[in-house]
């Protein structure tokens, strides 16, 4: 059934697109590979370009300049009903006045498949978003998780050379994107489809990827695993867009194997970094990796704000280097009140000095 | 680059060959479609010996075949030249062969079609207008339509201000003329003045309508907004008529009542009646749109500020209505300025330029002193219009998102709405006063002299007048579906495609709305009267003017529709391998019903209404309904002009009420917007 579907996963190249649309420029020049059965995720701000680039791909925007490739074809003039993609909207795209079968079944019927091998098909499809037994409804009749399973049947049955999420979940609320992001990344290491997904949300960027790029203003930020991109950020803006951050300002005192000896307020600490010049050095430090105790040796500063979140309480404190975000998720002792004297302890693997501009 | 083979030079080619061999390219004197074995001489390859040009284009013809075959490269270039050059040479033939007395035929008209097809490949295989064949050959046909049957007409109107009998070309002309014909000034004034006069009344009447429409808490506000619809079931001469059996010379309250035989109603009087009772119905929706729009929560907030219902009134609710009521001002204006029927029977010695226009080519033959005058009375209208559209329906002070504001809106002040209500219906009263005398004149002998029961005039209606009805019902059926297919693709065209030249379609394909009927009705004799495009006297001439004359609605129709619609399902369907002709007919077709059908009964209305643009273009074998009305009451037979329009109202209140039990309140609601006057 459905193990056909592997030989189908296509390689995406994307060759010096850019789009421009009157004076503006959505995309700029940008150049990506994308491996098959890979899913990868176009992760920026609204208005970056992500959407964009997906489009294109797409084929729904044409470029400016640039050429796109699909399993190592030329798709850059196609129209897009012929370059074998399908997509999942935002808003699911149902056609109303059809039925949810009819609905999964609209691709197969537009390509005239027998009535057969439709019926088949589509009830397959259905059954392996968990819908089965729900082809006579009406799409306006079910709710907005089980309509994004019907348009992911609808994608899936036409067994795509590539599958394309333009931010699916945002409708839905939070627990039920959690759920439906881990159905989807399941369903599509399971098929083995090549999978772009575009958010804004980077919590489900994370989550679900093989490979993220960032995108900034309709330039690649960085590209790389989800684990790359969060210990070893390119540059501040990446380093501000996934997960929270601090920045500070330290002095590095000599590289050593791929490690550089920084200086962090009272601390030294051995780090991994890029290679960097020894000298004044603005530092990544994660909120998480910074522990909080009221007395001892380290950082000293006073609590200005609490925001106890139950299963962790975050602190803005003030210290000599300027305001620091501190996540504590172990909480010794109870939540401590605004005001009191504290001393903070870095620890290395949440600080990462960053490149150069 | 794989081996392709060219489909569209193949059967292109193919097509042209059998046009070019079997087809006949010419007609004697513009009957296309009855062949005749004699038209077998008219065939391109009959007429080569005379037009050697015709070698050419059965060249072309070959070659295309050929290419079809053989050519294994980019499809598109041979596609895209080919066709270019095609469409070229069928014009150059066309017009080069098409002399006295002959004319374009049915070969011409194919092979036009096959060439704009072929240069549609070409130029969607090149990569433009999104690869798509289906939308780049509806681009291309409906532009050329548009191009030939909106713009040309226009562009004769403009050449025979400045073209003297002997056809030379002098540019003084149109003043010349206009020097020369003594009631200019005068005619102008009264053009203006009435349309002004009638702005601001109508304007007004709109207005009191709107408020006590919707914001009265009477049960009475029912019968207000049917008041709205009269317009689209009125006959040109319903309400002139009326005013005539009530106030004319025999009229039932100048003679009867008041024992008065006067004329006085004739002129400027009866003309400014009869216009503003016709025209308030359509200040009344444009403004009563707009004071639906009005966000509730600005009134409240007036309110909570401490101000009472009067000074909300005054101070925020009738300033948030500004741009409506502008609007309609302009609206109603452009509406007096091409109206015809009412002015040519009311109007007496009270001249106006529609009338006048009419005279000139009717009654005097005087072709530039009828484009001189089309030309004064085009630029009227137009800027007018293009005030409308530009200037004015960008400064609304109403979001316009298709989401319903929140919260009711506040109720008038007592007095006001007392006073109003007061005024609307007995206006209301009045209007239907004028329908119930139109329909009791069919029955009546003689008007005012012989007051007996009679069913002589239906009788007589009978026996000679069904011929009209027939034709009319007819053309106008033939016309509608075509007329809704053309607006409609226009309208997915124009809001989901972009191409070159998309605003330029746009906006042409608006302005018959804009351009007086009288001016199409001249621009039409001067540009369809000769070879090579003859088409005078026929049928397809009255067709092709109810198409272009009634696109706006179906357009109007079709760009509200489809901004109902989630633009992303024609985007999955087309990512499920759909083309975007597919879409069109599986997804987009189904989800604007309600605009189609609105679409389709609205044209049908207008083109069975109308008058201005007509009157020059009926024929003895083809004539239509409003024609034979005008006729009668021109001739004082009220009796017969009375039944005649009482049968069509009849038809027309049968054809909205079908229209409101298919489609019904919401989705007439947009299609009344594209109505207006004949």
């Amino acid at each position: 059934m459905m193990a056909a579907v592997t030989s189908q996963a296509a390689r995406v190249t994307l060759e010096h697109v850019s789009k421009r649309f009157g004076k503006t420029v959505a995309v700029d020049d940008v150049s990506l590979q994308i491996e098959p059965g890979s899913l990868v995720t176009l992760l920026g701000p609204s208005g970056c370009g992500k959407t964009t680039i997906l489009r294109m791909v797409a084929g729904l925007e044409t470029t400016t300049s640039g050429r796109v490739f699909i399993a190592d074809a030329d798709v850059t003039h196609l129209p897009p009903n012929a370059r074998d993609v399908t997509m999942m909207f935002q808003s699911y795209a149902l056609f109303p006045h059809l039925s949810v079968f009819e609905n999964v079944a609209y691709g197969l019927r537009v390509l005239r498949r027998s009535e057969a091998d439709v019926r088949k098909a589509a009830e397959d499809a259905l059954a392996l978003v968990g819908m089965a037994g729900m082809g006579e409804r009406p799409p306006n009749a079910l709710s907005g998780g089980q309509q994004q399973r019907v348009a992911l049947a609808r994608s899936l049955v036409m067994q795509p050379k590539v599958l394309l999420f333009d931010e699916p979940l945002s409708n839905l609320d939070a627990k039920l994107r959690k759920r439906m992001r881990e159905e989807i990344r399941l369903l599509q290491q399971r098929l083995g489809i090549t999978a772009i997904y575009v958010t804004h949300d980077q919590a489900e960027a994370l989550a679900i990827s093989d490979r993220i790029v960032v995108i900034d203003k309709g330039r690649i930020s960085q590209t790389g695993s989800p684990d790359e991109l969060y210990r070893r950020p390119g540059n501040r803006f990446v380093a501000e867009f996934i997960g929270e951050a601090n920045f500070l300002p330290a002095r590095l005192d000599a590289m050593v194997n791929g490690h550089a000896r920084i200086t962090l307020g009272p601390q030294r600490l051995e780090v991994i970094s890029p290679a960097l010049q020894p000298g004044p050095v603005t530092v990544l430090a994660r909120p998480e990796a910074i522990r909080v105790r009221s007395q001892g040796e380290g950082l000293a500063g006073t609590i200005q704000k609490v925001s106890y979140l139950g299963s962790s309480a975050d602190y803005t404190v003030e210290t000599e280097l300027g305001p620091v975000l501190i996540t504590d998720y172990e909480m010794h002792g109870g939540v401590l009140p605004a005001g009191t004297a504290v001393r903070l302890e870095f620890l290395s693997h949440g600080v990462y000095p960053l490149p150069s501009a | 680059m794989t081996a392709v083979r060219n489909p569209a030079c193949l059967y292109g080619g193919l097509v042209l060959l059998a046009t070019t061999t079997a087809v006949p390219f010419l007609s004697r004197q513009g009957q296309v479609l009855p062949i005749g074995r004699a038209d077998f001489a008219l065939t391109p390859l009959a007429l080569a010996g005379q037009y050697p040009g015709f070698w050419l284009l059965i060249g072309l013809a070959v070659a295309w075949v050929a290419l079809g075959l053989l050519w294994r490269d980019r499809p598109d270039r041979p596609a895209l030249w080919g066709g270019l050059i095609g469409c070229l040479l069928v014009l150059w033939l066309t017009i080069a062969a098409g002399r006295t007395p002959y004319a374009f035929g049915l070969g011409s008209l194919l092979a036009m079609t096959a060439c704009l097809l072929v240069l549609a490949y070409g130029l969607s295989q090149g990569g433009y207008i999104r690869a798509d064949t289906f939308v780049a050959a509806s681009i291309l046909l409906l532009g050329f339509f548009v191009l030939v049957f909106v713009i040309f007409p226009i562009v004769a109107v403009l050449r025979h201000s400045v073209m003297d009998g002997q056809g030379t070309f002098r540019p003084g002309l149109f003043l010349e003329t206009l020097q020369r014909y003594q009631s200019f000034w005068r005619v102008l004034r009264n053009s203006l003045g009435l349309a002004v006069f009638v702005g601001i009344a109508s304007t007004l009447i709109g207005l009191a309508f709107a408020l006590a429409a919707t914001r009265s808490r009477s049960r009475l506000t029912v019968v207000l907004r049917s008041f709205s619809l009269l317009p689209m079931i009125t006959p040109p001469f319903v309400v002139g008529l009326a005013i005539i059996l009530l106030f004319g010379l025999q009229g039932l309250i100048t003679s009867a009542l008041l024992g008065l035989k006067t004329r006085g109603i004739f002129g400027f009087p009866g003309v400014a009646l009869a216009q503003t009772l016709s025209f308030a119905p359509v200040a009344f929706l444009v403004i009563a749109s707009v004071v639906e729009g009005v966000n509730p929560a600005l009134e409240e907030a007036s309110l909570t500020l401490r101000a009472g219902p009067w000074g909300t009134f005054w101070k925020v609710t009738l300033p948030l209505l500004r741009p409506g009521v502008a609007n309609a001002f302009l609206l109603t204006i452009v509406e007096s300025l091409a109206d015809f029927g009412n002015p040519i029977i009311l109007g007496g010695e009270f001249e106006v330029l529609s009338t006048e226009i009419y005279f000139a080519i009717i009654g005097r033959f005087d072709k530039p002193l009828a484009a001189s005058l089309g030309i004064v009375l085009l630029s009227a209208s137009l800027v007018t219009f293009v005030l409308q559209q530009f200037w004015l329906g960008r400064r609304s002070y109403v979001t316009v998102t298709g989401k319903p504001p929140s919260g009711r809106p506040q109720p008038l002040p007592r007095g006001l709405e007392i006073g109003l209500l007061t005024f609307c219906i007995t206006w209301c009263v009045f209007t239907l006063a004028l329908y119930v005398f139109v329909v009791y004149g069919g029955f009546v002998e003689i008007w005012g002299i012989n007051n007996a029961f009679t069913l002589r005039h239906y009788r007589q209606l009978l026996r000679d007048g069904m011929d009209a009805l027939n034709t009319t019902l007819i053309l106008a059926g033939v016309s509608a579906p075509l007329t809704a297919v053309v607006g409609i693709l226009t309208a997915y065209l124009v809001v989901r495609h972009r191409f070159p030249g998309r605003g330029a379609l746009e906006f042409t394909s608006m302005l018959s709305f804009a351009v007086p009927g009288t001016v199409i009705g001249i621009g039409y004799i001067l540009a369809f009267n000769e070879p090579p495009l003859l088409l005078t006297g026929g049928a397809a001439i009255l067709v092709i003017s109810f198409i272009f004359r009634n696109m706006p609605v179906g357009i109007r129709s079709g760009i509200a529709a489809l901004a109902q619609i989630d633009k992303a399902l024609e985007e999955a369907s087309v990512t499920l391998r759909a083309s975007f002709a597919v879409t069109l007919r599986r997804i987009v077709l189904p989800l604007i019903k309600p605009a189609i059908i609105s679409a389709l009964v609205f044209s049908f209305v207008r083109s069975v209404t109308a008058i201005s643009a007509v009157v020059f273009l009926v024929s003895a074998k083809w004539q239509l309904s409003t024609k034979v009305i005008l006729d009668q009451a021109e001739n004082g037979r009220y009796g017969l002009a009375t039944s005649y329009s009482t049968v069509l109202i009849v038809i027309m209140a049968a054809a909205v009420a079908l229209m409101y039990l298919l489609v019904g309140k919401q989705g007439a609601r947009g299609g009344i917007q594209g109505g207006g006057t004949a």
